[in-house]
């Protein structure tokens, strides 16, 4: 009796000691994610993180459920904000906040506008076209930003909506609509409760997640190491020279022609050739082109992916250079308009008079 | 096959049942002759080849030096023992080492040797099977050993699995008598063994191969990263270094004891050193023990004056820094280490150190702390050459020390080291209150002994499931 009890409180002492390391240290991963009624599931707020996939990212949610640098959900009067929406690429969780394509685009943009710049990360990984426009209706849209960089890759252009919490895209009457999923209480408060265990203990999180790795293929690589040879898993096979070619549906130019209203601004991030649309797309690619490296290469992890950090400082130069220049047509835009309003009220007041 | 993978613990699966059948000390020594084989192939089979070599001539050179009465002749046969694990050695880890900076120094005068370099691979643990053989035939010659008679045992004294690769750098007068009885362990060495590897695997997956998760980013790309990141980058390398290797050693250990087999320690809490000359007879004890006896007493040790002494730990130190690398890095690291034990030896004068601590009041354990923590900033320092991979980038390092930038992840970089550094100073802390390896073996309740393991192991397993195994540092070498 005495060595039954001893042996679960060896267990207990022992799992308090070993969590507690595994947290402080980010040896392993707490869950990030936290059920929203509204948005269907958002970044934990105030919450850390440490990543090695493909690179190295230390960062953290910030109290408004963003990623890393915090802006309040009020605008200064004169700043001008850009919201980045997008899937991992975007989310980018392989690099410091510092080396991050977006806060390189602010930094650059503020010293070439001479005015405050706030770049917010929206990214989320697994989002497409329809994610993107849920995503921006049910929460991107309360911080007001002034403009809205959508980066898409070659399997972005659905509406397969990624995770099962989140709302969906519907197309009525050739006008948009976002359906949210219905659970019972019941099961929101199984999904809270787990969502709690999960963020507070790392060692349930990655019981969890090894779970989801219990597939044949996985589990006799790992026991059998090169004598059953792992086939590796690459996210974008950049050396192929074939252009997927997209056919944008009706439902896919209805939802970009509604986030193209919002002063959004489409940006593709591989060769794709895109058919049926009136819209624009700057193609982030191009800017590697006869370049001597691989904007996707790891050399440490020796794996290949997201854009690596020396991408991430080119595009965010690429992005500031796009989006300085739009910035100043709509700023000469507005200008014009205010000339214009001047104008015809003057010819009013001459015409009355 | 490392032992932070899965493939290992089954190979271990196959073979301790199998061991225990055999029936008698011949069969059982054959069998894990064989299994050490295939342990070592198991990277490369084209390998076990240079063992193989290395064990033939020290085998036959072993006997000809004990039946030899001539000095001129065993000078002979030592030195081609000599020329052949040494040029192992030179061929595979130093040729192209050496190559390069004749080339570098050639091309100011315009000649470009680069064609010399060869495009070859440094053998798993060579390092550490030839200095094992070398001991062999020294102590042969040196007559404080007798050769042994049967192959099979010298063979498996030489490749021996659980120490094949990364040592404790067994001598034969420990290993070889052994070997020479059946071995059959004991419960204590059963229950002794299966501690150590579950320790040695949670500390070398769980602290090890994770802080060099933080380093390998840090260290690979330090362009990126600001002052306060890249100094907590060194002394997380301090500790992956230590767990990685002491990890190492428990498994390997643990393994020989479940085959009856008892390895020398290798680490004794170095961490916990109140000075240099302690902090070596702490760290790889097998390898400094190994300098001091075959390199340090050869050169005359302290037997010819206090400049010469001086003088010799300098030299034993550089060269074994060399040991650990073909680089000019690790000839700094050694130096530093040289000159370190040198000027602490002439402070001490002829006084000995007290290798161990006890609690005598609080002024005692703030002596022992600060004299602690100053042996740790020496040591951190020389880490700096061990990790980097060229003196450009060790200048780097140390010029982003001097011109210090803060950094926004300052505070979750002290935390997360910080974390490490607590979760090793326990352990290190247990083992040296108690003098042993298996602290764990002292609670009374074993059910709470049990539990403890069940969580290490557990956590271990998961993780390793989840990851791709790193190995070890000292595979390099």
């Amino acid at each position: 009796m005495k060595n039954i009890l001893g042996f679960i409180l060896g267990i207990i002492v022992c799992l308090i000691i070993v969590e507690a390391f595994v947290s402080n240290s980010f040896v392993m991963e707490k869950f990030i994610y936290v059920f929203d009624q509204e948005v269907g599931r958002i970044f934990r707020p105030n919450s850390e993180y440490v990543k090695f996939c493909e690179g190295f990212g230390i960062g953290s949610v910030n109290k408004y459920s963003f990623l890393n640098k915090e802006y309040p959900i009020e605008k200064p009067e004169n700043s001008i904000r850009i919201a980045l929406l997008g899937d991992s690429f975007v989310e980018s969780f392989q690099v410091f906040d510092r080396h991050y394509f977006g806060r390189v685009m602010e930094n650059i943009l503020r010293e070439k506008l001479k005015q405050p710049v706030e770049v917010l990360n929206f990214g989320r990984s697994g989002f497409d076209l329809g994610d993107c426009y849920v995503h921006y209706n049910t929460f991107v849209k309360k911080f007001n930003p002034d403009y809205i960089i959508y980066i898409f890759g070659d399997d972005d252009f659905s509406t397969r909506n990624s995770e099962p919490f989140l709302p969906i895209v519907k197309i009525e009457d050739d006008s948009l609509s976002i359906e949210k999923p219905q659970f019972s209480s019941k099961y929101i408060k199984k999904v809270k409760i787990k969502e709690l265990i999960f963020s507070n203990c790392a060692l349930i999180n990655n019981s969890q997640k090894s779970k989801k790795l219990l597939k044949k293929d996985y589990i006799f690589s790992q026991l059998f190491d090169k004598l059953y040879p792992k086939t590796t898993e690459t996210v974008e096979n950049t050396e192929t020279n074939i252009t997927p070619k997209i056919n944008i549906t009706p439902k896919l130019e209805l939802i970009l022609s509604n986030l193209a209203q919002n002063n959004g601004y489409f940006f593709l991030r591989s060769n794709i050739e895109l058919s049926n649309s009136k819209f624009t797309f700057h193609n982030i690619n191009q800017i590697f082109e006869n370049k001597d490296y691989n904007p996707h290469e790891w050399k440490i992890t020796k794996t290949s992916g997201h854009w690596n950090n020396r991408a991430h400082k080119e595009i965010g130069g690429y992005l500031a250079k796009e989006m300085e220049s739009i910035i100043q047509k709509r700023k000469i835009e507005a200008i014009h308009q205010e000339e214009l309003s001047q104008e015809l009220a003057r010819i009013k007041t001459n015409f009355t008079n | 096959m490392l032992f932070n993978s899965f493939i290992f613990l089954i190979f271990l699966g196959v073979v301790l049942p199998i061991f225990y059948l055999l029936p008698n000390k011949r069969s059982k020594n054959l069998f894990l002759l064989l299994s050490s084989y295939f342990f070592y192939g198991y990277w490369d089979w084209k390998f076990c080849s240079l063992l193989a070599i290395s064990t033939i001539v020290d085998y036959y050179l072993g006997k000809k030096l004990f039946n030899e009465q001539r000095e001129k002749q065993r000078k002979i046969y030592l030195t081609m023992s000599m020329i052949v694990n040494l040029g192992l050695l030179g061929v595979f880890k130093y040729f192209n080492f050496f190559v390069d900076s004749f080339s570098n120094l050639t091309s100011n005068f315009g000649y470009d040797l680069d064609f010399l370099h060869l495009n070859i691979i440094l053998p798993v643990g060579i390092s550490f099977y030839t200095f094992q053989t070398m001991s062999y035939t020294i102590d042969i010659y040196k007559k404080q050993l007798e050769p042994t008679n049967s192959f099979i045992d010298f063979a498996l004294f030489v490749s021996f699995f659980p120490q094949l690769v990364a040592g404790p750098i067994e001598r034969a007068s420990n290993l070889l008598p052994q070997l020479h009885h059946k071995l059959a362990p004991n419960k204590e060495q059963i229950q002794k063994g299966i501690v150590l590897i579950i320790t040695g695997l949670f500390k070398k997956v769980m602290v090890g191969d994770t802080t060099g998760r933080y380093v390998d980013q840090l260290f690979g790309n330090p362009e990126l990263y600001k002052s306060p990141e890249l100094l907590a980058g060194l002394v997380l390398f301090s500790i992956q270094i230590y767990a990685d290797f002491s990890g190492y050693s428990n498994i390997a250990r643990g393994t020989a004891k479940l085959l009856g087999v008892e390895l020398m320690k290798n680490f004794e809490q170095p961490y916990l050193s109140t000075n240099i000359t302690e902090f070596w007879r702490r760290w790889h004890i097998s390898l400094s023990s190994w300098l001091k006896d075959y390199l340090y007493i050869s050169l005359g040790g302290n037997r010819k004056g206090k400049v010469r002494t001086y003088i010799n730990l300098f030299t034993t130190m550089l060269l074994g820094g060399l040991w650990h690398g073909a680089a000019w890095t690790f000839v700094i690291w050694g130096g530093l280490h040289g000159i370190y034990l040198a000027i602490h030896k002439a402070i001490l004068g002829n006084r000995k150190i007290n290798i161990s601590y006890r609690y005598t009041g609080i002024i005692s354990l703030l002596n022992f702390s600060v004299k602690c923590i100053f042996t740790n900033i020496l040591v951190l320092f020389t880490w700096l050459f061990f990790r980097v991979k060229s003196l450009a980038e060790a200048k780097y390092f140390l010029s982003k020390m001097i011109h210090w930038e803060s950094s926004e992840l300052t505070g979750i970089f002290i935390r997360i080291t910080l974390t490490f550094v607590l979760v090793n100073f326990l352990i290190d802390f247990f083992e040296y209150k108690t003098n042993k390896h298996t602290p764990i073996l002292l609670i009374p309740n074993y059910g709470f002994q049990y539990g403890i393991l069940l969580v290490l192991l557990g956590t271990t397993l998961l993780y390793m499931f989840q990851s791709t195994p790193l190995p070890f540092v000292y595979f390099q070498f």
